[in-house]
């Protein structure tokens, strides 16, 4: 029941907060992939530094604190990535952004999502024929980090994970900082 | 449109909620829930999709190679979609709406950009998108949330090489649609 609470606040918030930053709008992701305003580019490259350095502070405390998942690294992250990015250019809408913007009453996120439903769903079908193909082939073994999390392969396992962890959360920083909303 | 957060203020909040969800349950993600959207409804046309097996991890199998993986994670969120991921992914409709109302956004006029999103042409395009960037982040085995932010937050290689694929396709194709015209291009 707890769970249930949980996924409620969270998944409110992250709605929420998607809404009000302007990144469930299509249009504002439509300028960032065209290079035209950078603001959701910085939105993101801050969220995901003070992400990092509060992922390894707080591990660094306490291993228990965080609980780590990482996904496995594979020839279809990128293959599905570029396939990824070009429908994410040509309607400005993710996965988890066209879900809020159906919240705040865009009828092109309804259109989105039953194509999404579609998409996933070819894919649930053809997977059984690519299963063993290169797509799925582990680059390395698979669940790669640069920081050592406990549940995944470091590739800087020699030195303590909040070296790496505060140093990409400060270049991510420093990024969204020296980016230009217009260009 | 104009009460939209400042880049600082979006980002902060956005990085709070990221380590809420790490810390409280596990790295969000959104993109596997269509997955399990598709099976229910698949499950309600053909009884024998998923059934419950002891000898799997999950406790369910499925005909379905994909839904049947990983011990029959899928399989068992299709037989009990009441769980924290599934439920998660509704509350991001509500935290929409409750942000659309709540900044008095809906007594606005809409935007040009707003109404030429209700056309007939945008529909299309948005059904064809949704489905290639559904397609696109199952074979990637994530999206923007769960590989992108919640995969580099923890310095995973995968969420580099998502977003790096993401970036590489969709640059030059947004460049290609929006920039020649300098317009939304919608």
């Amino acid at each position: 029941m707890i769970s249930i609470l949980l996924a409620v606040l969270l998944g409110g918030a992250f709605g929420y907060v998607m809404y009000r930053s302007g990144v469930a709008h299509p249009e504002n992701i439509r300028k960032m992939l065209s290079l035209q305003n950078m603001k959701m580019m910085r939105m993101i490259l801050l969220a995901i530094g003070i992400a990092l350095i509060g992922v390894f502070g707080l591990s660094a405390i306490n291993p228990d604190l965080v609980n780590f998942s990482v996904k496995t690294a594979y020839m279809g992250v990128i293959v599905g990535g570029l396939i990824f990015g070009i429908g994410f250019a040509l309607a400005g809408y993710c996965p988890g952004t066209c879900l809020v913007a159906s919240g705040a009453g865009r009828k092109d996120a309804l259109f989105f999502i039953v194509g999404g439903l579609f998409g996933a769903l070819f894919f649930t079908w053809i997977y059984e024929y690519i299963a063993d193909s290169w797509l799925f082939g582990k680059i390395g073994s698979g669940t790669l980090t640069l920081a050592s999390t406990g549940s995944s392969e470091a590739l800087l396992a020699a030195v303590p994970a909040i070296i790496p962890g505060l140093i990409l959360g400060v270049v991510m920083i420093v990024i969204a900082r020296a980016l230009k909303e217009k260009y | 449109m104009s009460q939209t957060w400042s880049w600082k203020k979006s980002g902060i909040m956005m990085a709070l909620v990221l380590l809420a969800a790490i810390v409280l349950v596990k790295p969000i993600g959104v993109s596997t829930q269509y997955v399990i959207s598709d099976g229910i409804i698949w499950d309600m046309f053909n009884d024998e999709l998923v059934v419950e097996d002891a000898e799997q991890k999950s406790g369910y199998a499925s005909t379905n190679a994909y839904l049947n993986k990983s011990g029959g994670k899928y399989a068992k969120s299709v037989a009990n979609p009441i769980n924290y991921s599934y439920i998660f992914v509704f509350a991001m409709v509500l935290g929409g709406l409750i942000g659309y109302f709540t900044t008095g956004a809906h007594k606005q006029e809409k935007t040009e950009e707003e109404k030429a999103a209700n056309s007939n042409q945008s529909y299309v395009k948005a059904f064809i998108a949704g489905a290639l960037v559904l397609f696109g982040a199952r074979l990637a085995g994530g999206c923007t949330s769960g590989h992108m932010m919640s995969g580099i937050m923890q310095t995973s290689v995968s969420g580099f090489m998502f977003m790096g694929a993401v970036l590489a396709a969709g640059i030059p194709v947004a460049m290609f649609l929006y920039r020649r015209n300098n317009t939304s291009g919608v």
